[in-house]
């Protein structure tokens, strides 16, 4: 195999510049132009706000610009498609950027790359249909193959063991004994072991896996076909990996497996911020060897804030950043005055002053032009619904403690619309964000998919990677659904029609048929005319915030002439996110949030030396995020009592003065402050 | 990589029966063999299909290709499926994502579908056309530049070779030199110091050269004076006050060092030179072109790095005289079995009707195209061993490779039968030549091993239904035969004892009449020992041909015939008139009749003639054949009397290879 390193070219100053020019790049400091030109196994850890993505994406360039071979490519996963569709906005217009997006290269999500190279390979090598990779839709296959009492039988003995059918994943690819007997709560020759094990064969042997069997079947494969972990490094000689720190164990394993560190012949470039390792499902930690200090490029500097920010915030970085900590480099408006970061203390009892003191701040500090641009938001580390009761000692538990209207939304990464309205509504807000219609069509061609699965049709759908291509090829031999499925196309995206409730009810008959046509299923199944039925949209079109009504979960806050809206939201969600301002909640999980940080908010504490337990780490990390969104205002809202008792508090309120916060009393009776 | 199977359904003559058609390759070269409409293109069209075609043609699927099913319905989907095994770790690298694993075996299926949807091709979208990994078309589609690496080298029969390697835009051979590592060897052209020496401008690059062209021709006084007219007595006068117009002549070039590169090799062409003079000798023939073609696509296959190298030559035999056929058979064959370091191994499919091109082929790299079934000639496949591969590669030549091309095959042991036999099946109204029968004549060796050639290994898998007929004789002299040979003195000569002789008599199989026939009857059985599938061999009723045909009834004839025989020089040389060796013969063999007392004894001494070698039995049959036409023509013999004078042997063979065999004949060993 010939070696990565004599693959490409070595990177020169001039292909920087060009790198520059075309992505129209300030100049780049030494650690960044280092990451640029290394050919070599490398960890990079970079702050917030580093302009990770951006340099991802120039190095991308880089190589793409010198890439000859036309079987071998450059392999870049993520958890998100943001670099695929960052490389399609900032390259898109470019050869480059094409080439990039083309074969023999690959960028996709983990999950992807390992079903596409790994499982799928496999399952049709082995003659297993694959029917959907789809939670969902594998819970309800695993459902049907029992008799309704033996569902409700093996439901019940589950969730007494605190699991149910849903948390059983595959373990083997013998269908016949396809669970894990180490966590099933019973025996092998058991009746409840014989269901659920039928129950989940059933689904595999029909082809519907989760998304997490995939890493079961990928390491069958490994393991029967040791030869894959070459043929995949001779295909892929330079592999990047993005958002490291959030690499589950399990897809580390398999990752490290194939694409080996210390194999000098590929290139492993990993790329994350190890202080921000928190995860969506609150599980496991992911590779510990992240980054690996002696093969390790640090870009330590942000231009999303400015020092002061930097330097409140450093001290909560898990792992120390080297070489000399967290630093801001964000360039301030010409004579603006020092923005003062400020703690709120209120009231234990009442929250509800908060959030306006803080839209007042914003107000005074934070140029109009950056309120309008960016989102000035207001997080909490907890973020469920929980009922709120007067009497509560703990109160504010939770982000809709501060603000009743506050609702929980999904996460949107894993948020599949309930309706067929919403894909649309989707479909049309995608196709408006790039600039061609493609994203939208494959939400409406999803959506469609859904819709005929609902319809129980003979054969169970499976989308393909092209779903408009798959959907025009499908129905070219029925010239009428051919029709509907166009017209509609052309209604929602071409001409952007707004859909009312009266036009979509006008429709539904039409889409009902449409589904039947694609799937061969029947009109009229309930399922179908549930997914079919109208509601309003829950989000409102946030294009024209300033005149509009404030959009969904946004707080708005009125001062004379002006006003700002204040985003509420949980810090996972904010993670990527850049605001004009961040306003951290102190909310509660077996402690109050800025209670249990407190010793380093004073100062007795730095970095994650006192972190002992899992809990204690996440939430150090979930800290680090949550103040490194800001790029002008940094605010933190804590209990009175979070400041410990009448000495102690002072104490700290002194402490947190001396590290450059300014504090802000907020009094039950006058919520405006003095 | 190579590709190693190719499986068609409802593509033209192929349909989608119980066993699809299918076709098995070999690493190096696999010659498609097999009479007109067997299937041969279609093979070489489907894979053009499937992997597409290096070249600037765009082979498109028509509406005819849907195969017609006997019933006359037309099927609506085309289904081929290509397998490539023997992957390399850079080909599974490139197709990691397409392949599948068999067992310990990791292999490529493409899977190439065309559905159509509407009856007129003038609808713009009539046929859906799709491309995807796995055997059954489970897998991703593949990306088009994964299926670009599969292209294929084509070369179409008769193709115009001499258009192909001269120059222009896009050229073969510009392609073809582009890919040569050294083409960028030089030096770069530097404006500011141009080559003061010859020696100075020979060092430089192809694009070097070009750009002093360039430079020489820019500051040609020719040049800058026409530059210089154009603008002071055309230009400025058109001018309108104050606008500057001017002109710049200058040389037409690429921007780029590859395009100037890639400009230079557009205009050079592949001629040949005379071998002794060394200069161009202008036109040559298309065969030489051909060639000289050939050559160069298989050079560019063997040189590039990637991609699947394969080369698709449709009846290379083309404009070539046989020796030179042969010569590229050689020459295929060591492109495939590449030494030379960097040149990979090339796959060659090739689709010929030269008993030329096939003789020179080995035997295990062919496969027999029949009736839309292939039929691999690869050592598991036939009923040859390793030791028949060796014979084979050693006596099959033109003649004998002949019978690939047959419908039906004689095989015989003689030259005496290979003249006689298509004499007598004309008589008998089945003329071989109508019912494509080849009559191979063996000699005395290796009658088995050409049977086995059209016997399979496995009979679950298809038969070949092409019969072939063996003729073999007994070899059994009648007890009378040896005192009329001079063998023996008497019946109680010494020579009847001898353990060295090496002929043998009737009662040398039993004392009885039954015993002996119990004895000729197992000698008959081992005689057809290999019999089977389409096989069968018919020994000859008695002893050898001539005898037999005396015993049977054509005793006087052929005794005339052997007497021409004897007589041939004299008989060539006009001191003899046939009439009157005619006359004499005929009279000896009424005289030589009355002198014995049975039919043995008579039919011995007609083959006397031969056994004393006073007549060649050639030569014989050659007269015999002559004679028994004209006795035809003039109306003296009819096919039902011939019929009657026959040994029942050879009418047998001669029915067998002429009918035809139903696809379940023989459908288990006997």
């Amino acid at each position: 195999m010939i070696p990565f390193t004599d693959l490409v070219a070595p990177v020169t100053d001039e292909d920087i510049d060009w790198v520059c020019e075309l992505m129209q790049l300030k100049p780049l400091d030494e650690a960044r132009r280092e990451f640029l030109k290394v050919r070599e196994t490398r960890d990079v850890s970079a702050c917030p706000g580093s302009g990770k993505t951006t340099l991802i994406v120039a190095k991308l360039a880089l190589l793409a610009r010198r890439w000859k071979s036309s079987t071998r490519g450059l392999c870049v996963l993520s958890h998100t498609n943001v670099a695929r569709e960052e490389i399609q906005r900032r390259l898109g217009g470019t050869a480059v950027g094409q080439r990039l997006l083309q074969y023999p290269h690959y960028i996709d999500t983990i999950h992807g790359f390992v079903s596409r190279f790994l499982a799928k390979p496999w399952l049709h090598s082995a003659g297993i249909p694959l029917t959907a990779i789809d939670d969902d839709l594998t819970h309800s296959a695993r459902r049907r193959a029992l008799t309704l009492k033996e569902y409700r039988t093996l439901n019940n003995y589950l969730e007494r063991s605190f699991t149910s059918l849903e948390r059983l994943t595959l373990s083997s690819m013998d269908f016949s004994a396809p669970l894990d007997l180490e966590t099933f709560p019973c025996g092998k020759d058991t009746r409840m072991y014989r269901l659920a094990a039928s129950a989940v064969g059933s689904a595999a042997r029909e082809g519907y896996f989760c998304y997490d069997d995939i890493f079961v079947i990928a390491q069958e494969l490994l393991s029967r076909q040791p030869s894959v972990a070459a043929t995949l490094q001779e295909r892929f000689p330079c592999i990047l990996l993005d958002e490291m720190q959030d690499t589950s164990r399990q897809q580390n394993q398999l990752l490290s497996q194939i694409f080996r560190r210390d194999n000098e012949s590929i290139c492993v470039v990993r790329v994350g911020d190890p202080n921000q390792a928190i995860f969506e499902h609150g599980d496991e930690a992911g590779d510990d060897s992240f980054p690996d200090s002696p093969r390790s490029i640090a870009i330590a500097d942000s231009f999303r804030f400015d020092g002061s920010i930097a330097s409140l915030a450093c001290r909560f970085a898990y792992t120390p950043i080297l070489p000399t900590g967290l630093q801001g480099k964000r360039a301030s408006e010409a004579q603006a005055a020092p923005i003062p970061h400020t703690v709120f203390v209120f009231p234990d009892d009442d929250a509800t002053g908060v959030l306006s003191a803080y839209g007042e701040l914003v107000l005074q500090h934070v140029p109009s032009d950056v309120i309008a641009s960016c989102a000035v938001s207001a997080l909490g580390a907890v973020h469920k619904t929980i009922e709120r009761d007067p009497q509560d000692k703990l109160s504010p538990r939770t982000v809709g403690h501060y603000w009743e209207p506050y609702v929980t939304a999904k996460h949107p990464t894993t948020h599949r619309p309930e309706s067929l309205i919403d894909y649309f509504r989707t479909a049309k807000q995608r196709a408006r964000l790039g600039n061609t219609m493609h994203a939208g069509l494959e939400r409406i061609g999803a959506g469609l998919i859904h819709l005929a699965n609902l319809q129980s049709p003979p054969v169970p759908l499976r989308a393909e990677s092209r779903i408009h291509r798959q959907l025009d090829g499908m129905l070219s031999l029925t010239p009428r659904g051919l029709r509907i499925y166009r017209k509609l196309i052309d209604r929602l995206l071409c001409q952007d029609e707004q859909i009312d409730q009266a036009a979509w009810t006008s429709w539904v008959r039409f889409i009902d048929e449409l589904g039947v046509l694609i799937g061969g299923g029947q009109r009229d199944q309930p399922d179908a005319m549930r997914f079919l039925e109208w509601h309003a949209a829950p989000v409102e079109d946030t294009e024209s915030a300033g005149q509009l009504a404030p959009a969904f979960n946004h707080y708005r806050y009125h001062y004379q002439e002006r006003h700002v809206d204040i985003k509420l939201g949980s810090i996972h969600v904010a993670k990527g996110e850049t605001h004009a301002a961040t306003l951290i909640l102190d909310t509660y999980n077996r402690t109050h949030f800025l209670k249990a940080l407190m010793p380093w908010l004073s100062g007795k504490y730095v970095n994650g030396g006192h972190c002992d337990n899992d809990g204690k780490r996440r939430r150090l990390m979930e800290m680090y995020v949550a103040m490194t969104r800001p790029s002008h205002l940094l605010c933190l809202a804590i209990r009175k009592s979070s400041l410990g008792n009448e000495r102690k508090a002072q104490q700290h309120l002194e402490q947190l003065q001396a590290h450059g916060w300014t504090v802000h009393h907020l009094n039950r009776d006058d919520s405006l402050g003095s | 990589m190579y590709l190693s199977e190719l499986t068609i359904k409802n593509f033209r003559q192929f349909g989608d029966g119980k066993t699809p058609f299918s076709v098995e390759f070999n690493r190096g070269v696999t010659a498609l063999v097999g009479e007109n409409d067997a299937g041969k293109t279609a093979i070489m069209d489907a894979i053009r299909l499937v992997l597409q075609t290096r070249d600037a043609d765009y082979f498109k699927l028509q509406p005819e290709d849907f195969h017609i099913t006997p019933q006359r319905v037309q099927k609506t989907e085309i289904e081929i499926v290509c397998r490539f095994s023997d992957l390399a770790p850079e080909d599974r690298g490139a197709f990691a994502e397409y392949l599948s694993y068999e067992g310990a075996e990791v292999v490529l299926y493409v899977q190439w579908r065309a559905r159509r949807l509407s009856d007129s091709t003038a609808a713009r979208r009539w046929v859906d056309i799709s491309v995807r990994a796995g055997q059954s078309g489970t897998g991703p589609n593949l990306d088009a530049g994964a299926r670009q690496l599969l292209a294929t080298a084509y070369l179409r029969p008769l193709r115009d070779a001499e258009r192909e390697m001269s120059s222009g835009r896009g050229s073969r051979l510009s392609q073809i030199l582009y890919s040569f590592p050294d083409i960028g060897v030089g030096d770069a052209f530097k404006e500011d110091q141009p080559p003061a020496q010859l020696v100075d401008a020979q060092s430089l690059s192809l694009a070097g050269m070009s750009d002093l062209l360039r430079h020489l021709v820019n500051a040609h006084p020719g040049v800058t004076s026409a530059q210089s007219a154009i603008n002071d007595q055309y230009l400025r006068k058109l001018a309108m006050a104050g606008e500057d117009l001017s002109s710049h002549i200058s040389f037409a070039e690429g921007a780029t060092e590859i395009t100037k590169l890639r400009q230079i090799l557009e205009r050079l062409e592949l001629g040949l030179l005379d071998n002794q003079s060394g200069v161009a000798r202008g036109r040559y023939g298309l065969g030489s072109n051909n060639i000289l073609f050939m050559a160069c696509e298989l050079l560019l296959l063997g040189k590039e790095p990637e991609g699947l190298p394969l080369l698709l030559i449709e009846e290379p035999e083309a404009h070539l005289h046989p020796q030179r056929q042969l010569r590229l058979m050689q020459f295929l064959d060591t492109a495939a079995k590449p030494k030379e370091q960097g040149q990979r191994a090339v796959q060659v499919i090739l689709s010929t009707h030269s008993p030329n091109l096939s003789s020179k082929i080995p035997i295990e790299n062919l496969v027999l195209i029949r009736n839309q079934q292939a039929f691999s000639l690869a050592q598991e496949a036939t009923k040859l061993d390793a030791g028949d591969y060796r014979f084979l590669a050693r006596f099959l030549d033109v003649t004998k490779a002949n019978l690939f091309f047959a419908k039906g095959v004689m095989i015989v042991e003689g030259p005496a039968e290979a003249i006689l036999i298509p004499t007598l099946a004309a008589l008998l109204g089945k003329d071989l030549t109508e019912h494509g029968v080849s009559i191979v004549n063996v000699g005395s060796t290796g009658l088995g091993r050409y049977a086995r050639i059209l016997q399979r290994s496995d009979p679950a898998r298809g038969l070949l239904s092409i019969p072939v007929a063996c003729i073999s004789d007994l070899d059994v002299m009648p007890d009378c035969a040896p005192l009329i040979l001079g063998k023996v003195d008497g019946d109680d000569d010494k020579a009847w004892q001898s353990t060295r002789r090496k002929w043998r008599a009737k009662r040398d199989f039993g004392s009885d009449t039954q015993a002996q026939a119990q004895g000729l009857q197992a000698l008959r059985k081992k005689l057809q020992d290999g019999d089977g599938q389409n096989v069968q061999t018919f020994v000859a009723d008695e002893w050898t041909l001539e005898y037999d045909l005396a015993y049977a009834g054509l005793g006087k004839e052929l005794y005339i015939a052997a007497t021409c025989a004897a007589n041939d020089d004299p008989l060539n040389d006009y001191r003899k008139t046939l009439e009157v060796v005619q006359q004499e013969a005929s009279e000896a063999y009424d005289k030589l009749a009355v002198g014995t007392s049975s039919k043995e004894e008579l039919a011995s001494h007609v083959y006397e003639m031969f056994s004393s070698k006073r007549a060649s039995k050639a030569i014989a049959a050659q007269y015999l054949a002559d004679l028994l036409t004209d006795r035809q023509q003039s109306g003296k013999l009819t096919a039902d009397q011939l019929h009657t004078l026959l040994p029942q042997y050879l009418i047998q063979a001669i029915e067998f290879a002429t009918g035809s065999i139903s696809q379940d004949l023989g459908g288990g060993e006997t």
